[in-house]
């Protein structure tokens, strides 16, 4: 018993891995094939092996307009979830911080982004900060909705037992309430790195000189569809890597839930 | 265990003096959960609080726990107020769910306690391995709480709840999650335990057989207000076992409880 019963696993590793990895080659397979066969003009539908012959042509620059959208994302992403644990934080400290705040957490949500980033660009010039601004408001709602379930997920008996030994609340927060709210935290951080990619090419395509969503525009303009979709495929990769570290982050430092008396009704 | 404790002219290590609780006094949704609850537990007993649900049964611990305040009366353990008891860590309490912090091995659940009071890294361990092994899970001790069936995680809390060095174990239906079986070889355990480890136990439970299995006395509450309806006194020897079970001394003691129980709820319609 010295490694533990793990729970089943319906795939092995190899399986986990494989079968993912085989549905897209065969996509791509797919797609091949029936370019050639059908001899789809490049300018509707490029096959694969143009688009990565369109990746290499464009060369090294490419990685420019990669890191730019990745910066993007990641001070996007950082400021927009810190802001979102504040105020989930403020959120289930205070009543009155709730009803203060509540109302900016909707309206935030059901502003359309798309809308009002040509007014950022207005506001705030074409550099860095409208893309972070419309990224962080894109990112920010779902950690904080979960982090604050989360926050209040906590068992009530849990808190009467660290009262058997403090009234310390920051010592509560921390060995309790935060540890509790991780597993929704994570939840919520897999959603804004997804709503984060997103926000990131949409806000290239108010106004930019750089970027993946800059180069899916640019493509567009000068009617290179195989460039389009050199950058929609490495904007595809870019949001599979991201979402990966957020998951991997994840199995690192989140916890299993007890499946048998947890919590009794 | 002695028979001038059992006689009562130590004077009781747990005491209430006419404790009452009323929710919302003095406003028109007022509700009265406990009446005039007056009784005394002498040091290393065995006391169980027997009654049927919403009878204030867990409510009376929570005020014994300082977790509530009482709107009548007066509560003492040790000779201070509750709330004293508490911040001097003389209490521990088993819940009903073994309230196990699922991110943390069974070692760091069972110092947990230690480790918010201060107490260093090895030292703590070395205090949980040893209770730890006192509920048998030694092997376990660097398992999640998920990897664990529900009777050895309510082991764990029990463990948490002693590591901690109360004077007083308030339990709470602590095996009320359990199954059948599980249930009856945890509450011989939990005997085996309190003889090694005397401490002064109050034990709420619906069970009449728990209730004979395990004490030296039982309160019976009634509700609506919750109040003590009788006081018996458990006249069996120990060690006790599964067999006395079926012993006519053992099932008398439980034919009176549900005697008792059954004319409170009489009187309570």
């Amino acid at each position: 018993m010295a490694n533990g019963t793990k729970p089943m696993r319906t795939l092995g590793g190899l399986a986990a891995f494989a079968l993912p990895a085989a549905s897209m080659l065969g996509l791509l397979l797919v797609w091949q094939v029936y370019t050639n066969a059908f001899e789809v003009n490049h300018f509707i539908l490029p096959s694969p092996l143009r688009v990565l012959n369109a990746a290499f042509g464009f060369g090294l620059p490419l990685l420019g307009h990669v890191w730019t959208t990745t910066y993007q994302i990641l001070v996007g992403f950082t400021v927009g979830n810190l802001l979102a644990v504040i105020i989930a934080y403020a959120i289930v400290q205070s009543p009155v911080a709730e009803k203060l705040i509540y109302p900016f957490l909707i309206v935030s949500q059901t502003v359309p982004k798309l809308a009002i980033a040509p007014l950022l660009v207005i506001w705030f010039g074409t550099g860095l900060t409208p893309k972070v601004i419309v990224i962080v408001l894109l990112c920010f709602f779902p950690t904080a909705i979960n982090v604050v379930q989360g926050l209040r997920s906590t068992d009530p008996s849990a808190v009467d037992l660290v009262n058997l030994v403090t009234s310390s609340k920051r010592t509560l927060f921390f060995k309790v309430q935060f540890p509790s709210a991780v597993p929704y935290f994570f939840a919520g951080l897999k959603i804004s790195m997804a709503a984060a990619v997103i926000g990131s090419i949409v806000a290239e395509w108010v106004s930019a000189t750089s970027g993946l969503g800059y180069l899916i525009l640019y493509g567009g303009q000068t009617m290179r569809t195989d460039l389009m979709f050199v950058a929609v495929l490495l904007t595809v990769v870019l949001g599979l890597v991201l979402y990966g570290l957020v998951a991997g982050a994840e199995r690192l430092l989140s916890w299993k839930v007890a499946e048998i008396g947890g919590r009794a009704a | 265990m002695t028979d001038s404790q059992a006689a009562g002219t130590v004077p009781p290590f747990v005491s209430f003096e006419d404790v009452g609780l009323t929710y919302a006094a003095g406003t028109s949704s007022a509700v009265e959960a406990l009446r005039n609850i007056s009784f005394g537990v002498g040091q290393h007993r065995f006391v169980s609080i027997l009654g049927p649900s919403g009878c204030g049964k867990s409510t009376l611990l929570r005020l014994l726990a300082g977790f509530l305040r009482p709107t009548a009366g007066r509560i003492s353990v040790g000779g201070v107020d509750p709330e004293v008891a508490r911040s001097t860590g003389m209490l521990g309490v088993v819940f009903q769910s073994p309230v196990l912090l699922p991110w943390l091995r069974v070692i760091d659940n069972v110092a947990f306690l230690l480790e918010l009071k201060g107490v260093a890294r090895t030292e703590r361990e070395a205090i949980a391995m040893q209770f730890i092994d006192l509920v048998g899970l030694r092997g376990f001790e660097r398992h999640m709480p998920y990897q664990l069936s529900g009777g050895m995680q309510q082991r764990v809390s029990i463990a948490r709840a002693l590591a901690f060095g109360p004077s007083v174990l308030l339990m709470d239906e602590p095996f009320g999650a359990l199954d059948a079986l599980t249930r009856d070889r945890m509450a011989l355990e939990l005997l085996d335990i309190w003889k090694r480890d005397q401490k002064t136990v109050l034990f709420v439970t619906h069970s009449v057989q728990e209730a004979v299995l395990l004490s030296d006395e039982v309160l019976v509450m009634s509700p609506r207000p919750g109040r003590i309806s009788v006081v018996r006194p458990v006249a069996l020897g120990r060690p006790r076992s599964k067999a006395q079970r079926h012993e006519r001394e053992f099932v008398e003691h439980c034919k009176r409880l549900f005697d008792d129980l059954d004319a409170d709820a009489a009187l309570g319609v």
